[in-house]
């Protein structure tokens, strides 16, 4: 990686998910969550563990499902990665058998809630960045894009899946899950963001399948200069970013964000600016 | 609270992807049989389709618009968006050769399913509206084929619509769409009617996101 062990900062890392201008008029709740913590693995070193979902649009308790999704991932995987920094326990069956007990716990709601799964139905971004070990999981659409050795350039770690058309993808909630999930296991990152399907026509370029850099550019700029640590509530900042006139000029869909960055503005971020 | 005007950091730039389109390609009989009523209804309802179309900004900007005639086989308009399209005039005369235009419809929708891919613009499945008053004069089998291949639940290539105005032969046409969308029997000429549920149809898939099934309003020009 670029950046050596020795010049990483702590975490620092910031969320929000933001109801769509099209669920506002129609009354429909906003069916995104994610959230991400930092926790202490048995290694001594921070691990980040992020999640984002957004839950399907005529579902009827997609939002529940969303919000259950990511904090299964984040008590699931977080629990792993604590145990074992290295991340040498998650693999693809590992993966898979989360998906089974989260499929178990939708089954049991709604068969109390008199409902059926597919009424939960909701996709899946996760990651899991430890002092040295990545792990990625994604069932659906939306992506998760990772800093490379390249100062502010990204990469994505899975293209959202879509299937042929626009309006389709693959649901967590779904049997076909864990056969349609991305697993990718990688090196550490020092900078990662996760963001669901209302964001992604506005940050990924379709035409040459590459992340839009300056699209994420000036919010990591902005991450990187705010304090260490990684707030237990959405950030403002996002919130009043992602509710803005400018983004809802190109998206009517809820739209979710979950960043952290362990780079610092200091040592050579002098270009950067925070503005603020 | 920090507001939308005060966010700490400058508003990134986005990048310009093409919107994703909605193809629908129109197969229209022309035949003899239409003269007269039948044809300037469907003239008249061509302009409805366009000017319902242009007052949706969404679907202005995702449907894109063929159409093609049968008696003979003309492709009259290539897939474009609203405000690129302009309603043709369409004159009746000539026989029924509906299963070459079905055929050469379902090419048509290929292709452009192909350069939508090679342009990296994404797409919804395209919709084919069938429209007669008559019964092919061709051989339609192939055209029934793959018809029934391609608006299937496993393939979902397209859907297809198939619409009998009054004397077409709806045996045929129940032969030739899947069982999964049985044609419907237009109600007197209501083409107005139907231009306008086919153009708020559009509207919603145009806007549909990922997991939504898309509600069609009631046909209310179809008669039962």
């Amino acid at each position: 990686m670029g950046i050596g062990l020795s010049a990483r900062a702590g975490w620092r890392a910031a969320y929000a998910s933001v109801i769509g201008t099209a669920h506002l008029r129609t009354g429909a709740p906003c069916q995104d969550a994610g959230r991400c913590t930092v926790l202490r693995a048995s290694d001594g070193c921070e691990a980040l563990v992020a999640a984002a979902s957004d839950g399907a649009g005529t579902a009827a308790r997609s939002e529940i499902g969303a919000a259950l999704a990511v904090e299964a991932f984040i008590a699931e995987f977080g629990a792993a990665a604590r145990d074992d920094p290295t991340l040498a326990r998650i693999d693809r069956a590992f993966v898979s058998s989360w998906i089974a007990r989260f499929q178990d716990v939708i089954a049991a709601r709604a068969s109390a809630e008199g409902c059926t799964p597919s009424d939960f139905a909701c996709t899946l971004l996760g990651a899991v960045v430890t002092a040295t070990n990545a792990v990625y999981v994604q069932i659906g659409d939306g992506a998760i894009i990772v800093g490379t050795e390249e100062p502010d350039h990204y990469a994505w770690v899975a293209w959202p899946q879509h299937g042929e058309y626009a309006n389709a993808t693959n649901f967590v909630t779904e049997a076909r899950a864990a056969a349609v999930a991305e697993f990718e296991k990688g090196p550490a990152i020092d900078e990662i963001a996760l963001f669901t399907d209302g964001i992604e026509r506005l940050v990924l370029d379709s035409a040459h399948r590459s992340v839009h850099a300056p699209a994420f550019r000036p919010i990591f700029a902005w991450l990187r200069a705010t304090d260490p640590g990684c707030p237990a509530a959405p950030s403002e900042a996002l919130t009043a970013y992602l509710g803005s006139a400018h983004v809802n000029a190109r998206t009517d869909d809820d739209k979710t964000l979950v960043m952290a960055t362990r780079r610092s503005a200091a040592p050579h971020g002098a270009q950067d600016g925070s503005g603020a | 609270m920090i507001s939308a005007d005060q966010i700490p950091f400058a508003p990134p730039e986005f990048v310009d992807n093409p919107e994703p389109r909605c193809p629908c390609l129109l197969l229209l009989d022309t035949s003899g049989s239409m003269q007269g009523r039948p044809i300037a209804e469907l003239n008249d309802g061509l302009l409805t389709f366009h000017r319902e179309l242009t007052s949706d900004p969404m679907a202005t900007q995702r449907v894109e618009v063929a159409v093609m005639s049968f008696g003979p086989v003309t492709l009259v308009s290539d897939f474009r968006t609203p405000d690129q399209f302009t309603p043709p005039h369409l004159s009746a005369g000539g026989d029924t050769p509906m299963g070459e235009a079905i055929v050469e419809g379902l090419t048509l929708i290929e292709n452009r399913k192909a350069a939508y891919k090679q342009g990296g613009v994404a797409y919804f499945r395209p919709w084919v509206f069938l429209i007669t008053d008559g019964s092919p004069t061709d051989r339609w089998e192939e055209a029934a084929r793959r018809v029934r291949e391609g608006d299937s639940a496993e393939r979902k290539a397209f859907s297809f619509f198939g619409v009998g105005v009054e004397g077409a032969d709806m045996a045929k046409l129940s032969a030739i769409c899947s069982p999964n969308r049985p044609p419907l029997k237009l109600k007197g000429l209501s083409f107005r009617e139907l231009f306008s549920w086919l153009s708020s149809s559009l509207g919603g898939v145009a806007r549909s996101q990922p997991g939504e099934t898309v509600a069609l309003p009631p046909p209310g020009w179809a008669s039962v």
